[in-house]
């Protein structure tokens, strides 16, 4: 993984005013959550969204900031953050539909991930849970994933957790993300005691 | 008569699928099975065992279910010291969610004499105190006071390191104890516990962090 290689990727926001800008312009110093989803329209970014959406505000009050990064143009990214309402949300959104951040996270790019046979499953159960797959939206055989970041200290990050999809709907369970926060949480309370 | 059965059976089998709870289409379809049972064995020249037989299984497989889905649905009683725990600290989890937990745990009385937990020695137990009252220390300097509800240990239960204060009863206590490796294992199997737990154990980190920092701060003056 090439955590320089994520920051200096250019993403695009979700606001069509805002100009594009660099991934590490826009974290904050605190811990960061960083969600790769595949392609916009997909029905594994919709579970794994949906998944981490009742966890967001918790996340927030933790002291991590939750970023969302896809690999669609910025229209997309503007459908998308309208279908999940996003905007309501403590959760920036932006997209790079260069993926460099998706390959310097250390990402898979699979169409076996996407089309295997785990793939067609994880479409099944989707639908099966309501979340149908739309067309698409970035790269569909780009896989997703997701990356929990320390806080900076003297201008570098560690890296809590890094989960690399493998198939479509695979993805970190919110609640296990949501217990890295609170342990960083933790750790960031017991040093403040120490 | 069997032209009656076939169309009850029928109508049943109609009815499961207009029905959208799944307890009722499980016992639509028992009573779809019920009449073709009877439909197979006597309005037959010769008993057809083969749809008998599989009907049997199907009314098997329903008949589980439905004990399961009973199970899962029927109200939840808490004992007194239950429903003092869930007033205390776990009132944010459903009867059933505390009832999980509490079997996983055990009742505890700690005397005032010894530390519930030590700076630097692994913890074995998360701890939620119910009654008494206790004292978190740093190298002997009091940082704050607990008092029923709070949670003991949840830092070491989430970062898996050793505690870095002394928690000190003030008075004998009583606790609920749970075993942290039994109680994280058991939380693996159940996401939406876990989920749940998770927020309990969030929400008592932030205020002690919180009331830490204001004692530290009117400390320094």
């Amino acid at each position: 993984m090439n955590l320089d290689g994520v920051y200096t990727a250019i993403v695009h926001r979700a606001d069509p005013e805002a100009p594009p800008a660099s991934l590490g312009s826009l974290l904050h110093p605190g811990p960061v959550l960083l969600v790769f989803v595949r392609h916009f329209g997909c029905t594994g970014c919709s579970q794994n969204v949906t998944d981490l959406q009742p966890w967001l505000r918790e996340l927030s009050e933790r002291g991590v900031q939750t970023v969302i990064v896809g690999t669609g143009k910025p229209t997309h990214l503007r459908g998308f953050v309208e279908r999940f309402r996003l905007q309501d949300y403590a959760v920036e959104a932006v997209t790079d539909p260069t993926r460099r951040a998706h390959t310097a996270a250390g990402l898979r790019r699979s169409w076996w991930g996407t089309l295997g046979p785990r793939g067609l499953w994880d479409l099944l159960a989707g639908f099966g849970r309501g979340h149908l797959n739309g067309l698409p939206q970035g790269d569909t055989a780009q896989q997703g994933g997701t990356l929990l970041l320390g806080p900076e200290v003297d201008g570098a990050r560690e890296v809590v957790l890094q989960h690399v999809n493998q198939s479509l709907a695979d993805h970190a369970p919110a609640v296990e993300l949501a217990e890295a926060a609170l342990a960083l949480q933790a750790r960031g309370g017991a040093a403040e005691l120490a | 008569m069997s032209a009656y059965l076939i169309h009850a059976a029928n109508l049943l089998i109609l009815s499961s699928f207009l029905v959208r709870d799944i307890l009722w289409l499980r016992v639509l379809s028992i009573g779809a099975g019920l009449c073709f049972l009877p439909y197979f064995y006597f309005a037959q020249a010769a008993p057809l065992w083969a749809p008998i037989g599989w009907n049997l299984v199907f009314m098997t497989v329903n008949g589980v279910q439905i004990w399961r889905l009973y199970l899962e649905r029927r109200p939840v009683q808490l004992s007194p010291d239950e429903a003092e725990l869930r007033q205390l600290a776990l009132h944010s989890l459903t009867p059933r969610e505390v009832l999980q937990l509490v079997g996983l745990g055990s009742w505890k009385q700690a005397e005032s004499e010894r530390p519930l937990c030590s700076s630097g020695e692994p913890l074995a137990e998360l701890l939620v105190l119910v009654a008494g009252q206790v004292r978190i220390e740093r190298e002997g300097r009091a940082l704050a006071e607990l008092g029923p509800g709070r949670l003991i240990g949840e830092m070491s239960y989430l970062t898996g390191e050793a505690p870095t204060v002394d928690v000190r009863p003030l008075e004998p206590c009583r606790l609920f104890a749970w075993e942290i490796p039994r109680l994280k294992g058991y939380l693996e199997t159940q996401p939406a516990l876990r989920g749940a737990f998770q927020r309990v154990l969030g929400a008592d980190l932030s205020r002690k962090l919180r009331g830490v920092t204001e004692s530290q701060r009117l400390e320094l003056g």
